[in-house]
């Protein structure tokens, strides 16, 4: 198992975090806390000596920048994968070669155990038919499952149809959502574990809220 | 006795109108603070503190018109500078946000490298309306409604120059933004918001008799409903099924 980074979130998934070689989808809206779940992912991953790859269509300074804003600074780097500042450069027009790159990098590192993050999927859908993405990520996910590699995904709601979010849920071995919800005059942000590959359904809801040392997840309704 | 009768009609009519605009307004700040609690980046924060700030600004704004018939021209200065500096805090955070919505993440109007320096002739031109606006209304006793005490320049921009600054550059980058966003909820803010923009720009400010007070109270009230539905496409809010209520934890 890969821990989440988040102690709370890892009891909710049953106490260690993400099944092995699996890859989980984490889907919201903008601006809900999304990719801070892929940064202490790989902050986790990177404690414990992991490689990580975080592929990003933002700059390196962005990404660092925003993860202060979590109160997470970084001691060890990650592998980047970006639009500017990283090792590769992050072309979000080059599906061919963004799936080139990910697996050269990975075969590079091969030896050791691995997490790659994708922060976001959005963009990729936004300018490639889903068709494309499906066959895309169906690739990548069968290629990298070779190697001892746990992969985290973001995806924003609300930017594609309804069919389409539910055709990448489909893909993805995890699937956790982080969505806004209305409670009488209130808006309360809930996390939900969709499905967790080795896990049963979990229909539960969660409340979560961060803190500056990290983030808080407690069962909803409690 | 019909006249009267009249009159009281007219009377609640307009208390009605003004009471369900202000109530509108108030509604739509407190949804828009209510979601930028929820949220937790903060450029997006941001955005809906702006909407949160502009809807108050107006609440400020519309009683100024309606119960005290303009404070001090000083003031009423400074209150116009107070909003429309909202105003242009939700320019600014709309557009920051709707880079992140392009695909291609494009720096509209390469608005991060300027923004600064664009805050900057603001606030200048806010002072700088500041003291025009003092100055003439001590030396001359120029107030808005004896505009002739004053040359001609100090009312028609010299009081108001922060205005076309946030009016040039709104309508030269919400625009491009809304264009080059792919999430189709900020397009629907962005439009609800320019709806509300559209309204205000149509009517008269000041009722000075029944009929025309009861059009403007009108017109509030629609601005004040567009606010609000631009407060609520500011982020996608759900309802938890009463099915799946049944399997809460614990």
């Amino acid at each position: 198992m890969a821990s989440s980074g988040v102690p709370a979130l890892d009891k909710v998934l049953a106490g260690a975090g993400y099944p092995d070689k699996s890859t989980v989808l984490v889907v919201g809206p903008p601006g809900i806390g999304k990719e801070a779940l892929g940064y202490w992912f790989a902050q986790s991953g990177l404690a414990q000596g992991e490689f990580c790859l975080y592929v990003t269509r933002l700059s390196v300074s962005e990404v660092l920048q925003d993860q202060k804003g979590f109160g997470i600074e970084g001691r060890s780097a990650p592998f980047w994968m970006a639009s500017e500042g990283g090792q590769v450069k992050y072309d979000v027009n080059d599906l061919a070669g963004l799936s080139f790159r990910i697996k050269e990098v990975l075969k590079q590192n091969g030896q050791s155990r691995m997490r790659v993050v994708i922060d976001s999927l959005s963009s990729l859908l936004m300018l490639n038919p889903p068709e494309t993405i499906y066959k895309f990520l169906t690739q990548l996910f069968a290629d990298i499952k070779q190697y001892d590699v746990v992969l985290l995904a973001t995806l924003e709601e609300g930017m594609h149809k309804p069919e389409v979010l539910a055709a990448m849920q489909q893909l993805f071995d995890g699937v956790v959502e982080m969505r806004l919800y209305e409670e009488g005059l209130s808006v309360i942000p809930l996390l939900r574990v969709r499905k967790m590959r080795g896990l049963p359904p979990h229909p539960a809801y969660y409340n979560f809220s961060f803190t500056r040392t990290g983030m808080e997840v407690s069962a909803y309704g409690k | 006795m019909a006249s009267d009768a009249l009159s009281l009609v007219g009377i609640a009519l307009g208390l009605g109108l003004v009471l369900a605009a202000e109530g509108t307004f108030a509604y739509a700040a407190y949804w828009a603070f209510n979601i930028r609690r929820a949220l937790t980046v903060r450029v997006y924060r941001n955005h809906a503190l702006a909407v949160g700030l502009v809807s108050l600004g107006w609440i400020v704004i519309f009683l100024d018109y309606v119960v005290v018939s303009h404070i001090s021209t000083v003031g009423f200065t400074v209150l116009n500078i107070l909003v429309t500096t909202a105003f242009f805090y939700f320019i600014d955070a709309a557009v920051l946000d709707g880079r992140l919505s392009d695909p291609l993440l494009r720096d509209t109007l390469h608005w991060r490298e300027i923004r600064r320096w664009v805050w900057v002739i603001y606030g200048v031109a806010a002072v700088a309306s500041t003291v025009i606006s003092a100055y003439y209304s001590v030396t001359t006793g120029w107030t808005l409604e004896n505009p002739s005490l004053a040359p001609a320049w100090v009312n028609i921009v010299g009081a108001q120059l922060y205005i076309p600054v946030a009016i040039v550059v709104g309508l030269a980058a919400l625009p491009i933004t809304a264009i080059r966003s792919r999430d189709p909820l900020l397009r629907r803010q962005l439009e609800w918001f320019a709806a509300f923009i559209v309204i205000l720009l149509a009517g008269g400010p000041i009722p000075s008799t029944p009929a025309y007070a009861v059009l403007t109270f009108l017109q509030q009230l629609g601005m004040a409903v567009c606010l609000y539905k631009s407060a609520r496409s500011l982020a996608p809010v759900g309802r938890i099924p009463k099915l799946e209520l049944e399997h809460l934890p614990g």
